[in-house]
């Protein structure tokens, strides 16, 4: 059998039980069609990475962390952060997602109303846990300027998450 | 709202998540279609290679004439076979219909039907998990897996009884793709979503039957 096949074979035993943990984790943080893309280079890379090399085994963190590198270069490109973002770049812990929650489409609905850059910093800050002087030297602002645009996102987010709930 | 209590709660919103189904199917044809197109190319690739290793046989300048005689009659007969099967085309007419065995594809729904809901009703197991039979997620997974093996032999069994039809065998593989989804979902832990991918199941065992009537065959799911 060729590497080609073995690769696409193994990646498709993990398929159905990566997608909707990198899809969901993609989800959180941009819009539907950039978690689309995002996913798909997630696993076009996993098919890569095993045809380089058929002894590896990929895991959730491997697949997490390939998606959140994914979306940091998004955010580099669209929101003109220089290249500071590397900072950001760190393994995706392996603990599994919190359980479903029912307010947790309407937060998603809202968070998609948010500018780009108001909800990079709330799901930095409050999903990823960063501090605001991680996130101050990754964007090249100064914390002062961080913890004002965290401010502003926090009050964006509250008003955008009354208007879905209305 | 209470900001902080938001705030907090937004932490929720980082779990798992099914994308749309269309993205699914694409992005498994692109990724695992890939996998038969790659097979494909490494068994001509193998061909060409055995090939290649082949002495080349001098002939004689009295065989070379014939070869080129019969290479001009099996070049003519192609084009004769190629224009006929552009004229059958264009009649409009579908030939794998006729090639239905009837008493198979009856078989095949009866095995199916036999199999896939064991010993609850299709309404029970299509129209949900809300029976108690199905309420917790082991029996569900246990359920849809077993759906999702009667699925495939269902489509394998109609395919050996003649039914090439593209749209039926589509909606067939669209049936096993939200049987994979459902059980996606109960894996996910979220027996709800499951439900609505096994009814859409039901939608197209339902299209299925238009599909086989169309092709003149009775009822039989």
């Amino acid at each position: 059998m060729s590497v080609s096949v073995d690769a696409a074979q193994r990646l498709e035993a993990v398929y159905s039980e990566m997608l909707p943990a990198v899809f969901g984790f993609a989800r959180s943080r941009v819009s539907e069609a950039d978690a689309e893309d995002v996913t798909a280079e997630v696993f076009r890379a996993a098919l890569q990475r095993l045809r380089a090399d058929p002894s590896i085994k990929l895991t959730r963190s491997w697949f997490l962390t390939v998606a959140r590198n994914l979306i940091i270069d998004g955010w580099r490109r669209r929101m003109r952060w220089d290249g500071r973002l590397e900072l950001l770049r760190r393994d995706v812990e392996v603990e599994p997602f919190r359980s479903s929650d029912t307010n947790a489409d309407r937060l998603l609905d809202a968070l998609d109303r948010l500018s780009a850059d108001h909800r990079a910093v709330l799901i930095l800050r409050y999903v990823d846990g960063c501090s605001s002087k991680e996130i101050s030297e990754a964007i090249g602002r100064s914390p002062r300027a961080v913890d004002s645009l965290i401010a502003r996102a926090r009050e964006a987010f509250t008003t955008s998450f009354e208007e879905v709930s209305a | 709202v209470n900001e902080l209590e938001l705030l907090d709660a937004l932490k929720s919103v980082d779990r798992n998540r099914l994308p749309r189904p269309e993205f699914d199917a694409a992005l498994r044809g692109e990724l695992f279609e890939q996998k038969s197109r790659t097979a494909r190319r490494d068994t001509d690739d193998a061909e060409i290679v055995d090939l290649a290793t082949f002495e080349p046989i001098k002939l004689r300048p009295k065989t070379r004439v014939t070869r080129r005689v019969v290479l001009i009659g099996v070049a003519a007969a192609l084009v004769v076979i190629i224009g006929a099967s552009v004229a059958l085309r264009k009649g409009g007419g579908h030939p794998q219909v006729s090639t239905v065995s009837k008493p198979s594809v009856a078989n095949a729904c009866q095995t199916f039907a036999a199999t896939a809901f064991s010993g609850l009703t299709r309404a029970q197991l299509l129209g949900g998990f809300n029976n108690s039979a199905l309420s917790d997620s082991g029996t569900a997974r246990k359920r849809v897996e077993t759906l999702s093996t009667a699925l495939s032999a269902f489509r394998t069994n109609l395919e050996s009884a003649g039914v090439h039809d593209n749209a039926t065998l589509a909606t067939l593989d669209a049936a096993q793709g939200f049987a994979t989804r459902a059980l996606s979902m109960i894996n996910a832990g979220s027996l709800g979503a499951a439900a609505d991918s096994v009814k859409e199941i039901g939608t197209q065992l339902e299209a299925t039957q238009r599909d086989l009537t169309r092709l003149g065959i009775a009822s039989c799911l």
